[in-house]
């Protein structure tokens, strides 16, 4: 008879499991150093995981379950306009405590342009969770499906385009006033 | 050796190597298997290109200088409007570039040897700067612009070879095209 995994112990491997991802990335990832700083062995991580891939798999979903319970978050806080969307957006974003995260959103990107089938789901999330939440509040203001998708989808490329452009130079004035100078650009819209 | 011929060696194994990374992404090339896959031997290649990094750089810079010769080509009196159209017909052309430039972003965030590349990442903020301000763009938020305008390619490029849905993203460049076109005008 096969023991019944232990569902608290799995979850708080897979928190510290994230967690370390969040620091190190998916590139050089392997089981022994990874067993040491999460304070287990690579027998126990295959034993919760099945193997290392699926491991990625569960990781990959547990930072998407965050990033969707921000967007239940912002959308709770009932933002009016695109503007609105995109200035909470780049404010939570911008915390030191999220950095890790971009990071390791555009080093995943990167990686799963190249083989998207070692990070099942990854890209399609990546693009269509921020559309469906972006689509949202716009789609409100008129226009049909193919409208509020094509509005959804500038707004996501600036946003993306901004925080590429933020990680890698910090400049939080010049980007700040690049986000002004769109919210201009939809209040003209409307 | 002749100093030219080792120049026109240089860029042939550059334009190979070029192709290599392409097809199997830039994670997964050593010095040694590319020197393998070229034909030549490690310590050769290695005359041309000491490092990884130094062959990342120097595909970098190959795409840069395609990317700024695109843009001295262009003719001055275009309009911004259809300097943006070429602008983003020229990122559509070389998706591989861009797709080179996000996975070495990637390796740059992860590994301080490529903080250099980091640092130059906006070094065409500038020249984008100075074009949209001789198409009209007012001078005081011409950097704000450019700003913005960097941040749409890159983004839907991301979008784009990540979904390939050409029709959404075309249809957005149109809104943006247009939006961008109303930001202009003074």
């Amino acid at each position: 008879m096969t023991r019944p995994v232990d569902v608290e112990s799995r979850a708080a491997l897979l928190e510290r499991v994230t967690g370390y991802v969040l620091e190190h990335g998916f590139a050089d990832l392997s089981l022994r150093p990874l067993a040491v700083a999460v304070g287990s062995s690579p027998r126990m991580l295959l034993y919760h995981f099945g193997s290392k891939e699926s491991m990625v798999t569960v990781v990959l979903r547990a930072i998407r379950e965050r990033q969707l319970a921000v967007f239940e978050q912002l959308r709770g806080s009932q933002l009016p306009t695109p503007v609105a969307v995109c200035k909470a957006a780049w404010a939570y974003m911008t915390q030191p405590q999220v950095g890790p995260m971009l990071k390791l959103f555009f080093e995943t990107y990167a990686l799963a342009l190249r083989k998207p089938e070692a990070f099942p789901g990854f890209l399609e999330g990546a693009v269509e969770d921020w559309l469906a939440f972006l689509s949202d509040p716009i789609g409100n203001s008129g226009g049909g499906r193919e409208e509020a998708r094509a509005r959804a989808t500038v707004t996501l490329a600036m946003f993306r385009g901004f925080m590429l452009d933020y990680a890698a130079t910090g400049d939080h004035e010049r980007i700040g006033r690049a986000i002004d100078l769109w919210s201009e650009s939809c209040a003209q819209q409307t | 050796m002749d100093p030219t011929a080792e120049l026109r060696e240089r860029n042939e194994l550059l334009e190979r190597i070029g192709t290599y990374v392409d097809q199997h992404g830039i994670s997964a090339v050593t010095l040694e298997t590319l020197a393998t896959e070229l034909g030549i031997s490690s310590g050769r290649l290695e005359e041309f290109f000491h490092t990884k990094t130094e062959l990342i750089v120097a595909l970098i810079a190959r795409n840069r200088i395609a990317l700024r010769t695109r843009f001295a080509t262009l003719d001055a009196s275009m309009d911004a409007d259809a300097f943006r159209r070429v602008m983003w017909d020229f990122y559509v052309e070389t998706a591989s570039a861009s797709r080179l430039f996000f996975e070495v972003y990637g390796l740059a965030l992860a590994d301080e040897h490529y903080g250099e590349f980091l640092h130059g990442i906006n070094d065409w903020l500038g020249m984008l700067k100075e074009s949209l301000t001789r198409r009209g763009v007012p001078g005081d938020r011409a950097e704000a612009f450019a700003t913005l305008t960097l941040a749409v390619y890159r983004g839907m490029m991301m979008d784009l070879l990540a979904t390939g849905e050409r029709p959404r993203i075309n249809a957005a460049m149109e809104l943006w095209f247009r939006a961008a076109t109303a930001l202009s005008e003074p």
